[in-house]
């Protein structure tokens, strides 16, 4: 019994796609309405509206972090292995950086509102950093060079350790004495002081970048096995030219000229060494 | 304020830059090219 063939992809977009894409489109827009009608608070006046985008991306970057470690684990274990789980964490490494860069972004100009500085090396602050630095990192090892093999591999235990990071920052406000304020989601009695309006736009805010996320990974997911079969193409031409250039295709029809060496199929072998490149 | 609509242009700039590289890079390879 063979297995089914599937079709080959030519593009990134599907049903499902489209889909996930619309529903993204609308909670960003929600988020972002609902984020800039929210009234002034007492403690930070407008400044407090950042809470609809700004948790929610440093939750995005989390679930990014964690579908990497997910991946990473499932290509890892020898029952599960398969190419998607190396394509998925990477793809979900790449967009976590995008999401953690962003997180980083809109932290450091509220910090500026608020606290006055751009920046403080602050632990949770500092671990958000080290989470950028991670993800790049991990991004830059899957580009070394080595058999496919190798490289899932190792990528695959970074993948792994990088994940660590993200416990300690998001307990990183109660473990240490930050400046940042405390954990604003995920709390199992969350606080009644927070306004039910924020706590809504902040919620949407979650949710929207969840999807935007999702479909961010998907296109990419689909877009580095375009990448494999370019690869694979470039690789087949290369093989083709330098077959080509061996293997003349017509037999010479004067004699052998004096320096060259007849072969047994009739064409002159002339000292070239393969691999060089002319 | 300014702040405010700072942090929202960031995010929407991020997202909105990463997404049209993405999908013209789709769309290239898609087409053949690299």
């Amino acid at each position: 019994m063979t297995a089914p063939v599937q079709p080959v992809r030519t593009s990134t977009a599907s049903p499902l796609s489209f889909a996930l894409g619309v529903a993204a489109l609308v909670s960003l827009g929600a988020t972002v309405a609902l984020g800039l009608a929210l009234p002034p608070s007492v403690e930070q006046q407008d400044y407090s509206r950042l809470v609809a985008i700004h948790p929610g991306l440093a939750w995005a970057s989390y679930v990014a972090f964690g579908i990497t470690a997910l991946g990473s684990l499932l290509w890892l274990w020898p029952r599960t292995r398969h190419e998607r789980w190396d394509l998925l964490a990477g793809a979900s490494a790449e967009v976590g950086a995008v999401f953690t860069a962003l997180t980083l972004a809109t932290g450091s100009i509220w910090g500026r509102a608020v606290w006055g500085v751009w920046w403080v090396w602050d632990a949770r602050l500092t671990l958000s950093a080290l989470m950028l630095a991670l993800l790049l990192g991990y991004l830059a090892l899957r580009r070394v060079p080595g058999d496919p093999e190798t490289v899932a591999r190792r990528s695959a235990v970074a993948g792994i350790l990088a994940s660590l990071v993200v416990p300690v920052n998001h307990f990183a406000v109660e473990w240490w004495n930050t400046l940042h304020q405390g954990r604003s989601a995920l709390q199992l009695t969350p606080s009644k002081s927070v306004d039910g309006r924020f706590l809504f736009a902040m919620t949407i805010g979650f949710l929207a970048m969840t999807l935007v996320y999702a479909w961010l990974t998907l296109h990419r997911v689909r877009m580095a096995r375009l990448e494999q079969g370019a690869a694979g193409k470039d690789l087949d031409q290369a093989i083709a030219a330098r077959r080509a250039e061996t293997q003349p295709a017509t037999r010479p029809a004067t004699p052998v000229p004096s320096g060259g060496v007849p072969s047994p199929g009739g064409t002159t072998l002339r000292s070239t060494t393969l691999g060089s490149t002319s | 304020m300014n702040y405010v609509w700072a942090g929202y242009s960031v995010t929407l700039l991020g997202l909105g830059a990463y997404t049209i590289w993405l999908l013209r890079r789709a769309r290239a390879l898609g087409r053949g090219g690299r």
